[in-house]
């Protein structure tokens, strides 16, 4: 009886280690897979956070860009830049103050490039080039037509 | 437990039993009823409180003119309230706002002591003052400190080319001018924004939200030169002080392509305060949405539908005796006046209402009115403006009609117009002939890149070429005939006439007030700038030649000076 007890006990213990090195396995799968969920749930959840920060930081950069160009308009007024020139001693030039120079022929606008055209090939006028062509359209290049690439 | 098992059990154990049984049973219940039965109304509460649907504001495109400057742009104005008694570190909060807001941190300081919360330290703060004191209140998390911000259209230029820009109001709806014709293309399209959300209502980068971006609105690039606008402007503000009159308008055309370069009105205001009192009237564009009778210019019409029809030629001579009956009614001309013996030069020069009424009776209505359509009038010009006009005029058989019509169309009286139409048919005699649409957006400059630009487009030839050659040569000989015209513009040779209409009123005409124009361009040979002066009720002479041909003068000298333009013996002889 005894010796039946132990025998027992000794096949409880064998299966116990063997159960317990899968079950060691599966939670080590677990975690593991746990862990890279994670991970890049994390790597997700950091690449959210960054695109919406430079989202904020585009927003921030177009409205200070808006009011920057709203004051450029403002400084760049014509009627704001007439009163700064007057400032300096500046006049508009009257006709009688300008001068103009006369320049014969001047070309004031640009005149067309006269394109000439492309020179179009000669038509097959005898039977070797008729049969050359024929040649190079199957594939076969005429061996008299052909030039050798020389090294360097 | 079997049956028998339960049926000796103590009471006690059998009472419990049957209580475990009844709350669960409770329990059950009420749990079908709030996951079965309100699953779905529990269900649209929870995904309201958990996500966000957000729009994403589309930008409104800006307006340039063609030489870049800008003209209108959306731009975001902040608010910046503190709230003291929500404050940990008040002095620590003062100052880092001092350096922001341009105050000292005593004085912030001081207000938190006090001003009665919630204390505005800054209303319509621009972008650097408001997204800096954002920082603070991100950074820190600091209580007690809010900023929030709105978008608002402004105007760089605020009065200027106030009337053809146009203006968004608070409620975001355009009015007048390109910002209310444009306002489809201008506008562009929201997107939204979806996904879920902290409990501040914030999205949670974790999982990505969806969403459709916005389309911004189109960029806008207008026909109008910033430097020639401005010349129109202050011609037309001083034309105005000269003449004392009540309101007016210059408009510049480039006759080659209907181009619109500048078009000044008066009074204007700024843009930015639209709202104040008298100032909607003020930017009502009058070049387009305003009638009026033209006068004398309108026999420009008039001589050209007669040369082209060829009822006159430039030798025609006219015998004027000062007035004729038609219909009825005595037609005479401005003072009186009877030349005798005239050639149409004199008729132009001399600006003879009965001559231009025989010259249309010469025509016949139907081919006269004919002209007339063909010219534009009647009928809006399509320009890319808000609420442009058709003007008025009479047709044979309408039942308004009268004999008389004839005569008085002639010379402008009886007929509304647009100062737009008005330049454009100038604008045809100038370009051989040709009536150009008239356009004042150059470009258009979309989100996904795409330009697309303006193509000058021919209405249609309303004259033969030689015809309008022959007029160009008779308005400017009636102009260098007049030794003293205040139009001239030394060293160029001009076209023009001068017009000084009637302005109608119930039951008749004013017997005071006169709107004084002229209309011309210059260099005759080759046009390159059209121009229309016009001055509304002019105090200190009422016609045109006085008041309206000096401001004409005075916008086409700077204009050739502008450009570079040299006087004609200079360009002729480059030829």
């Amino acid at each position: 009886m005894a010796s039946q007890i132990v025998k027992i006990k000794n096949r409880d213990s064998q299966v116990s280690v063997g159960t317990l090195r899968s079950l060691l396995l599966l939670v080590g799968l677990v975690a593991l897979l746990g862990l890279i969920f994670l991970g890049q749930n994390g790597q997700a959840t950091l690449t959210g956070h960054r695109a919406q920060d430079l989202q904020t930081q585009l927003q921030r950069i177009q409205r200070e860009n808006a009011q920057l160009e709203f004051e450029i308009a403002q400084l760049s007024m014509p009627s704001r830049i007439a009163a700064r020139a007057r400032a300096l001693g500046f006049r508009p030039a009257t006709m009688s103050q300008t001068v103009f120079v006369v320049v014969k022929n001047y070309p004031t606008e640009s005149k067309p490039v006269a394109v000439s055209p492309a020179p179009t090939p000669a038509p097959p006028n005898d039977l070797t080039t008729l049969w050359n062509n024929l040649l190079s359209f199957v594939g076969l290049t005429p061996a008299g037509n052909t030039v050798e690439a020389t090294g360097p | 437990m079997s049956a028998q098992t339960l049926s000796r059990a103590p009471v006690r154990l059998r009472a419990a039993l049957i209580v475990i049984l009844a709350v669960g049973l409770v329990l059950a219940a009420r749990l079908f009823y709030w996951q079965i039965v309100r699953w779905d109304d529990i269900r649209q509460r929870a995904d309201k409180e958990q996500t966000i649907n957000a729009t994403i504001p589309a930008r409104r495109g800006s307006i340039v003119t063609s030489d870049g400057l800008l003209l209108a742009e959306d731009e975001y104005l902040y608010t910046i309230v503190v709230d003291p008694r929500q404050i940990t570190n008040p002095s620590d909060l003062a100052r880092q706002l001092a350096p922001i807001l341009g105050q000292s941190a005593d004085s912030i300081l001081t207000r938190f002591k006090t001003d009665k919360p919630p204390i505005i330290l800054a209303s319509d703060a621009p972008a650097t003052t408001g997204e800096a004191a954002a920082d603070i209140e991100n950074q820190t998390g600091m209580a007690g400190l809010a900023v929030t911000s709105r978008r608002v259209r402004v105007y760089p230029g605020g009065a200027f080319a106030a009337q053809v820009v146009g203006f968004v109001n608070t409620q975001g709806a355009a009015a007048n001018g390109v910002e209310r014709f444009e306002d489809a293309n201008l506008r562009g399209v929201d997107g939204s924004l979806s996904g879920a959300s902290d409990a501040l209502h914030d999205v949670i980068p974790f999982d990505p939200p969806t969403s459709q971006p916005a389309v911004n609105g189109a960029d806008v690039v207008l026909t109008i030169d910033s430097a020639m606008q401005r010349i129109a402007e202050t011609e037309l503000a001083n034309g105005i002080r000269d003449s004392r009159a009540q309101s007016g308008s210059v408009i510049v055309l480039d006759p080659k392509t209907g181009a619109i370069l500048a078009l000044a009105i008066w009074p204007t205001a700024d843009l930015n305060a639209y709202y104040d009192p008298g100032n909607l009237q003020r930017l009502v564009d009058s070049a387009v949405s305003s009638e009026y009778e033209p006068g004398s210019v309108f026999k420009i019409v008039t001589a050209a539908a007669a040369l082209d029809a060829g009822t006159v030629t430039p030798n025609t001579t006219f015998d004027d005796t000062g007035s004729i009956y038609v219909g009825g009614r005595l037609i005479k001309n401005h003072d009186n006046i009877a030349p005798g013996r005239v050639d149409l030069t004199g008729v132009l020069q001399l600006s003879l209402n009965v001559e231009a009424a025989k010259m249309s009776i010469g025509l016949g209505a139907e081919r006269f009115y004919q002209y007339v359509r063909n010219f534009g009038f009647g009928s809006p010009t399509r320009v890319e403006l808000a609420d442009e006009v058709g003007g008025d005029v009479k047709s044979v058989g309408d039942g308004r009609w009268r004999d008389v019509d004839l005569a008085t169309n002639a010379f402008g009286q009886g007929i509304s117009v647009t100062p737009l139409q008005m330049i454009s048919a100038v604008a045809a005699v100038a370009n051989n002939g040709n009536l150009m649409r008239p356009y004042i957006v150059k470009q258009m400059r979309y989100a996904n890149g795409t330009v697309f630009n303006t193509t000058p487009q021919v209405v249609r030839p309303v004259i033969r070429p030689e015809t309008a050659q022959t007029l160009t040569r008779i308005l400017s000989n009636s102009i260098i005939a007049e030794s003293t015209n205040k139009a001239v513009v030394p060293g160029y040779r001009i076209a023009g006439k001068t017009g000084t209409a009637s302005i109608p009123i119930p039951g008749g005409y004013d017997p005071i007030g006169t709107i004084a124009s002229f209309a011309g361009y210059l260099p005759s040979d080759d046009p390159q700038f059209v121009i229309l002066v016009k001055l509304d009720r002019p105090q200190t002479s009422e016609w045109g030649s006085q008041v309206a041909s000096p401001v004409f003068a005075a916008v086409a000298k700077q204009l050739v000076a502008l450009v570079g333009l040299p006087p004609d013996n200079v360009r002729l002889a480059s030829k």
